[in-house]
């Protein structure tokens, strides 16, 4: 299994920039980036919950467990 | 002893301190012994900070320096990479000093203090396939042939600070 981030997608809902969520939430593009891609090691509960309050969404609207083989395909 | 050639000469530059000042009695003349050592430091100290001179450091030849070099793998692509660990150096303790974002490569440094006049690390990212990149560090001091295992320590203190930073 793998978790799978659609940071991209909400953006895309929200009609909102990596860098103008940048600056609400107070984190780096590069570490958006990072996260948006899926590369990053954790995310911290404080992280999540800054970014579902800027992007008015549940923890589940961005974050997806999905299994190996459809992680594989994406 | 790592490198010995350095050790010998240092020997052999105080003895030859010794034999000048005590035949001629001049303390100048005895002196000038070591204005090659302090020459070298001193252009070492003036060329560190820029990449151009990333090879007069790591040179083979340069056995007055002492050089270690570590490798390790990352899942993030190249670009992303390299502001990455361009972040990560300035929120460490290193200093930024040059960086060539064309090449994916990075000059950071230690500042000097009573212990050492400082170290480098020349970062270097290439990468591997489309899903990974390599990163690769060379850490060099900018004056002595023997760290003190200060070149690892850099090495292992970057590498933690970068694993640290993935989580967000």
């Amino acid at each position: 299994m793998a978790i799978v981030v659609h940071l991209d997608v909400m953006l895309a809902k929200r009609k909102m920039q990596l860098k103008e969520l940048s600056e609400i939430v107070g984190i780096s593009v590069v570490n958006l980036s990072i996260l948006k891609k899926s590369k990053g090691k954790a995310i911290r509960f404080s992280t999540l919950n800054a970014i579902c309050m800027a992007l008015d969404c549940q923890p589940g609207d961005i974050l997806e467990c999905v299994s190996d083989e459809k992680h594989t395909q994406q | 002893m790592k490198h010995k050639l350095p050790f010998v000469i240092g020997i052999s530059s105080l003895l030859l301190y010794k034999l000048l000042y005590y035949f001629t009695g001049n303390i100048y003349l005895a002196l000038s012994v070591f204005i090659v050592p302090i020459s070298m430091l001193v252009l070492n100290i003036f060329l560190r900070k820029k990449l151009r001179y990333k090879s007069w450091f790591l040179s083979k030849y340069n056995s007055f320096l002492e050089k270690e070099i570590s490798t390790f793998e990352s899942d993030i692509p190249k670009e992303l990479l390299f502001q990455k660990v361009l972040e990560v150096s300035v929120s460490s303790s290193f200093n930024e000093l040059d960086s060539n974002v064309e090449t994916s490569e990075l000059l950071i440094g230690t500042t000097p203090n009573f212990w050492t006049w400082g170290e480098n690390m020349y970062i270097e990212i290439k990468e591997k396939d489309s899903e990974t990149s390599v990163v690769k560090i060379t850490s060099v001091t900018i004056y002595g042939s023997y760290s003190w295992n200060r070149n690892r320590a850099n090495y292992q203190h970057f590498y933690k600070s970068f694993q640290q930073s993935l989580t967000i």
